[in-house]
C-alpha cells in the first residue's frame, strides 16, 4: 500500500502526520495485515485527554488479540475519529486517510523528527516480519 | 497458516468473518485431516465401549453416531468424541488433534486390560472433510447424487468407490451449527473428495471460523468447555450420560457429584450488553457486587450476532439465565447478561 511520504512512524506502528496545526494519528498498513484484517473493536480517548509520548491512548482488538495503542507526540486529544468505533474496516481500506484514530494538538510539535521516517519504518517492518 | 497441535493449518483462507459467513449463508467447506480416528474391532467392542464412555451403546444401531466421553475415573473428560457404530463389532471414535495422543493411549491402555478387542489408529490413514452450510445439502446431491440415502442428524452411511471418490463413511454431523456432512475417506482419496465439493461451489473455512461458528451455536471445545477438571454435569451435558447402564469408568465420581447436589459451577452462555472488548479465556465474571463468581471459557465477537459473546463456569447462584453479571476485561468490568444457549440457531 502507498504511503503518504509525509508520514511518520513508531517502532509500535502507530502513524502520525501533520494536519495544519493538528498531528493526525492512527495505524499502519502493516500492523492492521499483522491482525489479519480481522478488528472486532477498536476503543478511543475521549476529547481532551492528555497524551504523552509512547503512553496507551486506546486499544485495538483482532480476533486473535488486543493491543495497547501508543500515542506518537505528546498533546491534547481534540478530535477523535467516532465513526471508526463502528467501522473498522475503515482501518484496513484507508489507514492513513479515513482511518485515522484521534488528531492531537501537540505540545511539542517537535516530536515528529523523533519518529521513524516511510523508508525507516519499512525497513524496520522487513526486519521484523524475517524474525 | 498457523500450528494447531502439530498441524500446520490455515487460520483463514479468504478471512474469518467472510468464511463464518459463507457457512452461515451458503456453504462451507473444512478440511479436518487434524481429527482423530480410531477403529475398535472385535467381539468384545461393544462390551469395551460400554465400559470405556458413558454412551448408550445397547441402544445405537449400526449407522448411528452418538456423542460421548472418554471419561477418567474423576468423571472429567480426558476427550469428548463421536462413536460411529459400524456393527457391533466394529466401531470408529472421532477424537480431537489436541487429546489424540493421550486419547489414543488411554483406549489402548484398557483395551489392553479388557482384552477381545483390537485398536486401529486410522489418524494418520484416513482424512476428514466436512460440508456444512443451509446449501451443504444441495452442494454435496450435486457431487454424490441422489442414490445415496438421505441422513438424518447424528447418523451415517458407507459410501462404496465410485471410481471418483473412494470409499467414504458419510454421517450427517458437524460442528457448526449447520446442516451437512462429516467424510471419512482414506487420505488417499481425500483430494478427490475435496475438489469436487470446491468445484461444486463450496468454499474453504479455516479454524478462526471453525471456532466462531461453533461457539454461536454454544458447541463445547476440549481444552474450553470441557478440561481434566470439569465434569460433562457441569458443562450441560448430561443428556449424553447414561448412568443408569451399568458401570463405565468415572460412573461413580459422577453419582457422587450429583448425590452433592450437582456441579458447583455450571457452564452459562453470556453476552454483553453493548459493543466492546472480547471476553477472553480465563477472564473472571463477577456478580453486582463485584465478587468474583466464574470465568470465561471462551469468548468471541459474533459475526452473526454482531455481539460480544461468550461462554463462563459460573457459581451456580449466578447462573440463572437474565442474571446481571461483570466481565474483567483487563481491569474494567463490562456488564453482561446470562442467556439462553445455544446463540445461534438454524432456522431450519
Amino acid at each position: 500500500m502507498p504511503v503518504p511520504p509525509d508520514v511518520r512512524f513508531l517502532k509500535s506502528h502507530e502513524w502520525a502526520r501533520k494536519d495544519g496545526d493538528l498531528i493526525a494519528v492512527g495505524v499502519s498498513d502493516y500492523a492492521i495485515d499483522q491482525l489479519n484484517k480481522e478488528i472486532v473493536f477498536l476503543e478511543l480517548p475521549p476529547v481532551g485527554r492528555n497524551v504523552s509520548v509512547g503512553a496507551v491512548f486506546g486499544v485495538i482488538e483482532a480476533v486473535k488479540a488486543a493491543s495497547d495503542l501508543y500515542s506518537p507526540v505528546a498533546g491534547k486529544v481534540v478530535e477523535v475519529n467516532e465513526s471508526l468505533p463502528d467501522n473498522p474496516t475503515l482501518l484496513a481500506d484507508d489507514p492513513y486517510g479515513a482511518g485515522w484514530m484521534i488528531k492531537v494538538a501537540p505540545s511539542s510539535p517537535a516530536d515528529m523528527d523523533a519518529l521513524l521516517s516511510v523508508a525507516d519504518y519499512q525497513k524496520f517492518c522487513e526486519t521484523e516480519a524475517h524474525h | 497458516m498457523t500450528d494447531f497441535n502439530g498441524w500446520h493449518m490455515p487460520l483463514y483462507y479468504s478471512g474469518m468473518t467472510e468464511e463464518h459467513n459463507i457457512t452461515r449463508t451458503s456453504t462451507g467447506l473444512f478440511d479436518l485431516g487434524h481429527m482423530g480416528r480410531v477403529m475398535v474391532r472385535g467381539v468384545g467392542a461393544r462390551s469395551f465401549l460400554d465400559n470405556l464412555t458413558p454412551a448408550q451403546l445397547s441402544k445405537a444401531k449400526p449407522g448411528d453416531v452418538q456423542y460421548s466421553f472418554l471419561l477418567a475415573e474423576t468423571g472429567c473428560p480426558i476427550d469428548d468424541i463421536t462413536i460411529y457404530t459400524m456393527s457391533h463389532t466394529e466401531y470408529m471414535l472421532v477424537v480431537n488433534a489436541g487429546n489424540h495422543d493421550r486419547a489414543v493411549a488411554w483406549i489402548e491402555k484398557q483395551a489392553a486390560h479388557f482384552g477381545a478387542v483390537e485398536i486401529e489408529d486410522r489418524s494418520y490413514s484416513w482424512g476428514m472433510i466436512a460440508v456444512q452450510g443451509p446449501e451443504a445439502e444441495k452442494v454435496f446431491r450435486t457431487v454424490v447424487g441422489d442414490s445415496f440415502p438421505a441422513l438424518s442428524y447424528y447418523t451415517f452411511a458407507m459410501r462404496e468407490d465410485d471410481g471418483r471418490w473412494p470409499t467414504c463413511i458419510i454421517s450427517a454431523t458437524g460442528y457448526t451449527g449447520e446442516r451437512g456432512y462429516e467424510i471419512y475417506m482414506p487420505i488417499s482419496g481425500m483430494e478427490a473428495v475435496w475438489t469436487s465439493l470446491f468445484d461444486a461451489g463450496a468454499k474453504p473455512i479455516g479454524l478462526g471460523a471453525r471456532d466462531s461458528l461453533r461457539l454461536e451455536a454454544a458447541m463445547p471445545l476440549y481444552g474450553h468447555e470441557l478440561t481434566d477438571a470439569t465434569t460433562p454435569l457441569a458443562a450441560g451435558l448430561g443428556k449424553f450420560l447414561d448412568l443408569e447402564k451399568g458401570d463405565f469408568i468415572g460412573r461413580a465420581a459422577l453419582l457422587a457429584q450429583k448425590e452433592a447436589g450437582g456441579p458447583a459451577r455450571k457452564l452459562i452462555g453470556f453476552e454483553l450488553t453493548q459493543r466492546g472488548p472480547i471476553a477472553r479465556q480465563g477472564f473472571d465474571v463477577c456478580n453486582s457486587d463485584g465478587m468474583k463468581v466464574g470465568s470465561v471459557t471462551s469468548g468471541i465477537f459474533s459475526p452473526t450476532l454482531q455481539k460480544t459473546i461468550g461462554m463462563a463456569y459460573i457459581d451456580a447462584a449466578s447462573a440463572a439465565v437474565g442474571s446481571s453479571l461483570t466481565v474483567d476485561i483487563r481491569g474494567r468490568k463490562l456488564p453482561c447478561i446470562v442467556v439462553k444457549k445455544p446463540f445461534y440457531k438454524r432456522s431450519a
